[in-house]
């Protein structure tokens, strides 16, 4: 493999990749703003300019510059070698690049650095982007110096609403047009622009429209400084009290992966951030997938109920354990929840084959929903690959099916996990006994005869199978909520009281039991929240 | 290194003997030495109850005094305090006494003692502000909790908490009785009788603004 | 009146009386400790409690009962037919010392509050003029003096007679002018003050104190036992209090009995034999004598332990169960040495009774002469069972906050803080009771004062039964208070002990100690009972003189007091630390009147 040299490093490079591209693979970050791995390159914000040696045998191309005598109080002839953006630049064999160790090059970041906050309102106490923005971090590492520049800076427009997801601040963009590019080349519904010149410069919606596909959510993250702020995320928290799961978002079968930021303090969820990942979702996800996050929080089941009324998870579980251990196996159905985890479906599964040994095993999870052809999938469930794979070598039975048994009366008894159903509109009979295990409120919470609380994805580990058929792992962020306990620990809970206690104690025993693999990727801790790329 | 012409290997440490204090008969069995403790105790006891009852107590404060102790007799006397000394904290008005703070979190993050609590709101409809600005909709100091460090002070960008009230933190009856609200703080002034600040804030195109005024250029 | 019921009327009051005197004296100490240790760092010490009366009341509180008093004397003097005839000598004796006394008494307390506040008129200018208001107190001396050798010199002389009658009618004008002028004159200066603060030298603090307590939050952590939590500060209290029971706090009271059975009050002001005990209608000063006596309180005290290991481990605090570790391992431990302690007494005494402990020792001598070693280490013992420093492990508040009752607050907190205190009273009248001869003082019996050595009696001077038993008492609660005070002066002394050097003191120590004084004792017994009838009454004779010295020490001590009174301040040297310069700079600290 061809290799240049970068900072007497040597860095490995395919054919076609620029520095940076080349750099940033293999982990060394030259600065930059408006460069993203998974954009085309724009080369505007210039603070990814490096010094290339000229090939060997030929004069290196120097400029003539005036530079400032200190000693001399006065501004002396010099000369200088034109520095090359290392984003568009493309690599070369045996090529020498300097990056930190040229004092071209830093000099010259300063001054990119101190023109872009010329004109900024340094307003980080009110700006959300505090905490993970390029310009404190790139400040402090390359400027670290006081503004020189006295005047008023320019205002520009403040708290413009771009759409019902974004609103745009003038002052603090430095229009490096990462939010133009994603809409036109992620989301190609090109509706975002840079009008005018020079420090006047500021991005536009197109005329008569407003900033509202699918993934208007990605130009806010992209956004390296707080121009772009979320509707959603404002004033909300900051980041640096936030800590980040990393997970599988559950919005849809595309399982993109994501970083699930809470704060520990208060335990709640306040934002998904995309994970990179480039066999499911490169750099991205989709609105609908990132404001999924708020159902962590809302409609929840938070407390075990027997015939509606609000009682303790012990007498809960006694109570599921009775209806069950007295029901027929025959007239059992046991239903399986796309919408929950590998781990959650298996101990059910094990509970009703091995314990309840009924033949009646269906499958639900939400109604399917309109996908475009970018992440989003029109099935909303993040684990219907999964059941098929557990269930395997038969299938599990369709909702539909079940609703018509129920409807019959071949089904007198039902162990339902999960909270919607795939048909809202057709109402589970109400001659069944049912016990459900559902996170929120739904249709079997609604006519469960014994619920039990269980957790959602963010409070538990889980494996979940995307449609493509790939294993991909979440990590547990918050504490279980209210006295809600992961899915399959009810079912243990339950197992337990029917006489036959599982053989698995703790998640990683149940995982091995049913060689519900880790992804190879096993992810450790969680990590505090940073910068995307 | 000064010490560089030691030979290798451990220092040798050199020291002075010092002699074992002697104990004797009375300090052994304890009993005598107490006795001398208690007559001392005693003897102070009655003198400066003697003193204080007949008037003839000095200003411990101003005279200090060799033997006994310098102590005042706190809240008859006090000490006046130090112009830097922490109180209570308060928040500073603006000219239209609404909060200067902007609830940016900066105090209750450098609070080593976790005693700030803030909940961010945005303005309403209509306000110039709204869409950048935010205003502290809670603002809650656990008043039991702080250790009046003053970090929050040095963190605050905008000078809008300050510990310059002069005043203790009281002794309340129970512990909800320290929960300072935002109102509660906002009623504070400063030892001057003043609810502004030294140094404040001006809006982006105002005359005052420092990016015009700061040097005078 | 049946007599069984006036006795078990008198049992109730009886309780009752032991019960506040020991509740009143808690809260007094608790104050107290407070007030004096402060005075000890030279500062006034809690007394900001205060009831503001409005000038008016104030004035008429102070003129009021002075016109009364003042109007008293004179109507006495005038309208006694019998003075005027045989006793005038000793009247005027009386009345001309109390009139000097009021008159420089009065003087004296002007002019200090001059000297504080200034000169506002010429009355204020002509005691000044006096200098020193130490003068005053020499001029009264003086005329004390002066007239006391006049009444000597002229005694049963026609100049005499005249003198007395001088005596008797000046001295009584004189003493109603000096009451009234000084009421008025107090009247007077406050009339421009808005209003008048009643402080009673402090002593509303701890009323003060016990209501805030009422009235501050009462929190039981979460996850505490809550009945536990609730019960544990009762079950310290309530031990420490009725431990008392079984002390007698004076010799015992004998009413006279009719032949009805009724009782015969007029008894009380008869003269009754030196030896013996009236068996009829007799009244013990204490609330119940058992025969196990001070075997009760060791039972007693041992339940107090409970409470305070309850409440460390129902607090839910690792601290407090510290604490309460603590406090059980401490109390269980010197509750050992503290039996031990008293067994040489016990010996000596032949019973287990305090009231039969007592009468030994008014008929022989004090305990603290035959078990010196006894007493220092039942003291040592007692102050530990109390859990105050210089045992204050339990607590100790530099370790684990402030131990098993770090998660108690108001009125559960105080009454931790109160069950200590009370433990001081109740071991301070068992010391008292076991060492210092309880109600018995030097040289009075029941027959009166008898001041005698051996055989030889050098003064007898029969007094009225009641008035004896009265000193008694007086002399018991005296003695409780001193060594009340002796422990709160070890609180501002000591320091704490490290836990090994408690446990060390505890075990290896003092209950060696208390066995090796064990065996000395009965050695000593056995020695004394083998003894010929010379060294017995020579035994006698050194039981006396440890009286002697007894009342002797007193009256020195008391002597001492007064001439310590009258030592001029001392010179202090000043010097001026950085705190004291800023303050001067500053104009001094805010320096609000105080209320000594």
């Amino acid at each position: 493999m061809p290799t240049f040299k970068l900072d007497d490093r040597d860095i490995p490079f395919e054919p076609g990749d620029t520095i940076i591209r080349a750099a940033h693979r293999v982990g060394v970050d030259i600065p930059h703003y408006c460069w993203h791995p998974g954009l085309s390159v724009a080369a505007n914000c210039r603070m990814c300019l490096v010094e290339i040696a000229p090939p060997p045998g030929r004069p290196a191309l120097m400029l003539d510059v005036l530079a400032w005598d200190a000693e001399r109080g006065d501004y002396v002839p010099q000369r200088k070698p034109k520095l090359q953006p290392a984003c568009q630049q493309a690599c070369a064999d045996g090529m020498v690049v300097k990056s930190q160790t040229s004092d071209h090059v830093l000099r010259a970041r300063s001054a990119v650095q101190e023109l872009l906050l010329l004109n900024h309102p340094v307003d980080c106490p009110i700006c959300d982007q505090a905490g993970e923005c390029r310009l404190q971090d790139y400040w402090l590492e390359h400027q670290a110096k006081k503004k020189r520049m006295r005047d008023e800076p320019v205002h520009k427009p403040k708290g413009v609403v771009f759409g019902p997801t974004i609103v745009y601040d003038a002052e603090r963009c430095i229009v490096c047009t990462r939010c133009v590019r994603v809409s036109d080349e992620l989301a190609k519904d090109p509706v975002l622009s840079v009008r005018e010149r020079g420090n006047l410069n500021e991005i536009t919606v197109a005329p008569g429209r407003q900033l509202d596909h699918n993934y208007t959510l990605m130009t806010e993250y992209v956004c390296p400084v707080g121009a772009l702020t979320a509707i959603d995320f404002r004033f909300k928290a900051r980041v640096w009290f936030l800590r980040s799961a990393r997970t599988v978002c559950v919005g849809c079968a595309t399982g993109c992966n994501s970083f699930t930021d809470f704060d520990p303090r208060s335990q709640k969820v306040h934002r998904y951030r995309p994970r990179e990942n480039l066999a499911v979702n490169k750099y991205w996800m989709c609105d609908v997938g990132m404001l999924d996050y708020r159902r962590i929080h809302e409609n929840r089941v938070l407390e075990p109920r027997v015939g509606g009324e609000p009682t303790t998870l012990v007498s809960a579980v006694q109570k599921a354990a009775e209806l069950l251990r007295r029901a027929d196996p025959a007239s059992t159905a046991v239903v399986l929840s796309a919408e929950h985890s590998q781990e959650d479906n298996a101990a059910l599964l094990w509970l009703a084959r091995e314990v309840l040994h009924v033949a009646g095993i269906y499958e639900s999870g939400r109604p399917d929903g309109t996908g475009d052809n970018i992440l989003l999938d029109s099935d909303r469930n993040p684990n219907e690959a999964g059941i098929f794979e557990l269930v395997a070598p038969s299938a599990p039975k369709s909702f539909d099916d079940f609703l018509k048994a129920a409807a019959d009366g071949s089904i007198k008894t039902v162990l339902a996990l999960g909270s919607q159903v795939n048909d809202p509109s057709k109402p589970i009979p109400s001659g069944i006994e049912l016990v459900a295990l559902s996170t929120h409120e739904g249709p079997w919470a609604k006519r469960a005869k014994v619920l039990l609380p269980a957790s959602s994805w963010a409070e538990s580990d889980g494996t979940f199978v995307n449609a493509k058929g790939l294993r991909q792992q979440s990590e547990k962020a918050i504490e279980p909520q209210g006295a809600s306990r992961p899915a399959y620990r009810l079912v243990a809970d339950v197992a337990k009281v029917l006489g036959t206690p599982p053989g698995w104690k703790r998640l990683v025993d149940l995982q091995n039991a049913f060689s519900i693999q880790r992804s190879s990727a096993s992810p450790a801790a969680p990590v505090s929240a940073g910068a995307g790329s | 290194m000064s010490q560089s012409n030691q030979p290798l290997g451990p220092r040798k440490v050199t020291g002075k003997a010092v002699p074992r204090p002697k104990r004797g008969a009375g300090v052994q069995t304890y009993v005598p030495e107490i006795a001398k403790g208690l007559a001392i105790t005693m003897r102070h006891f009655f003198q400066n109850t003697k003193e204080m009852a007949l008037g003839q107590r000095n200003d411990p404060t101003i005279e200090a005094i060799d033997d006994g102790v310098n102590t005042i007799s706190y809240p008859e006397q006090r000490r006046p305090y130090p112009a830097r000394f922490r109180g209570v904290h308060r928040l500073t008005h603006r000219e239209d006494s609404s909060p200067r703070c902007v609830a940016c979190l900066c105090c209750s993050t450098a609070c080593p003692a976790q005693c700030i609590h803030i909940e961010a709101g945005e303005y309403p409809e209509g306000d110039p502000r709204r869409g950048y600005e935010r205003f502290p909709k809670r603002f809650v100091i656990d008043e039991l909790r702080c250790v009046f460090c003053g970090f929050c002070v040095e963190a605050c960008p905008c000078d809008a908490i300050r510990m310059d009230t002069g005043i203790h933190a009281p002794p309340y009856d129970s512990r909800d009785q320290f929960i300072y609200e935002r109102d509660l703080l906002m009623g504070f002034s400063g030892r001057d009788g003043s609810h502004g600040t030294q140094n404040p804030r001006h809006e982006p195109g105002e005359a005052t603004h420092p990016g015009i005024d700061r040097e005078k250029h | 009146m049946n007599l069984d019921w006036v006795m078990v009327a008198l049992s109730g009051l009886k309780a009752f009386a032991v019960v506040m005197f020991a509740m009143n004296v808690a809260v007094l100490l608790t104050w107290a400790d407070r007030r004096q240790g402060a005075a000890i760092q030279d500062r006034v010490g809690p007394n900001r409690a205060v009831i503001w009366l409005p000038t008016p009341l104030a004035q008429g509180l102070a003129v009021l009962p002075a016109i009364a008093v003042a109007a008293a004397l004179p109507a006495y003097v005038k309208f006694n037919a019998e003075l005027r005839e045989s006793e005038i000598g000793g009247a005027s004796l009386v009345i001309s010392q109390l009139a000097i006394f009021f008159v420089w008494f009065t003087a004296l307390a002007i002019a200090g509050k001059v000297r504080n506040r200034g000169i506002r008129n010429s009355f204020d200018a002509f005691l000044a003029g006096f200098g020193d208001p130490r003068r005053i107190v020499y001029v009264g001396f003086a005329a004390h003096a002066v007239t006391l050798a006049l009444g000597a010199f002229f005694r049963n002389t026609s100049t005499g007679d005249a003198l007395a009658q001088v005596g008797v009618y000046g001295g009584a004008a004189v003493f109603s002018f000096a009451v009234l002028f000084g009421a008025g004159y107090a009247a007077y200066s406050i009339r421009h003050e808005p209003r008048v603060g009643l402080r009673l030298i402090g002593l509303l603090h701890p009323a003060a104190d016990g209501l805030k307590t009422l009235f501050k939050e009462d929190f039981i952590p979460p996850k505490a036992d809550r009945f536990l939590h609730s019960v544990a500060p009762l079950i310290s209290f309530f031990p420490a209090l009725v431990v008392l029971g079984v002390v007698p706090f004076g010799d015992t009271l004998c009413f006279g009995v009719d032949e009805q059975g009724g009782l015969l009050l007029s008894e009380l002001m008869a003269f009754v034999p030196k030896e013996g005990v009236c068996t009829e209608g007799a009244l013990p000063l204490g609330v119940i004598d058992l025969n196990v006596g001070v075997l009760y309180f060791f039972a007693l005290a041992g339940t107090g332990i409970v409470g305070a290991a309850l409440a460390g481990w129902a607090s839910d605090n690792k601290y407090s169960l510290l604490g309460g570790l603590r406090a059980a391992s401490q109390m269980v431990s010197y509750e050992v040495t503290m039996g031990l302690t008293l067994i040489g007494a016990f010996m000596i005494y032949g019973s287990l009774r305090v009231d039969a402990m007592i009468r030994w020792q008014a008929e022989n001598t004090w305990g603290v002469f035959v078990q010196p070693l006894g007493f220092v280490m039942f003291f040592a013992a007692a102050v530990a069972e109390s859990k105050r420093i210089p045992f204050d492990l339990p607590e100790g508040e530099s370790e684990i906050v402030a131990g098993y009752y770090t998660e108690y607050a108001g009125m559960k907190f105080a009454m931790f803080f109160f069950a200590e205190y009370i433990a001081v009273v109740t071991s301070s009248a068992l010391l008292a009771a076991i060492f210092l001869g309880g109600w018995h003082l030097p040289f009075i019996n029941r027959a009166g004062l008898e001041i005698a050595i051996g055989d030889a009696v050098y003064f007898t001077q029969q007094l009225p039964h009641a008035l004896v038993v009265v000193i008694g008492l007086l002399g018991f609660i005296l003695k409780t208070i001193a060594l009340c005070w002796v422990q709160l002066t070890i609180r501002w002394t000591l320091p704490r002990f490290r836990y090994d050097q408690l446990m060390r003191l505890g075990w290896r120590k003092l209950l060696p100690a208390s066995l090796a004084n064990i065996l000395l004792t009965g050695m000593l017994i056995l020695l004394v009972q083998g003894a010929g009838a010379k060294f017995l009454s020579g035994l006698e004779i050194a039981a006396d003189l440890t009286m002697l010295a007894v009342a002797l020490l007193g009256i020195y001590a008391v002597v001492q007091l007064v001439l310590f009174l009258l030592k001029p301040p001392r010179k202090r040297r000043l010097y001026a630390p950085s705190a004291a310069q800023f303050a001067a700079a500053m104009g001094g600290t805010r320096n609000a009147r105080m209320q000594a």
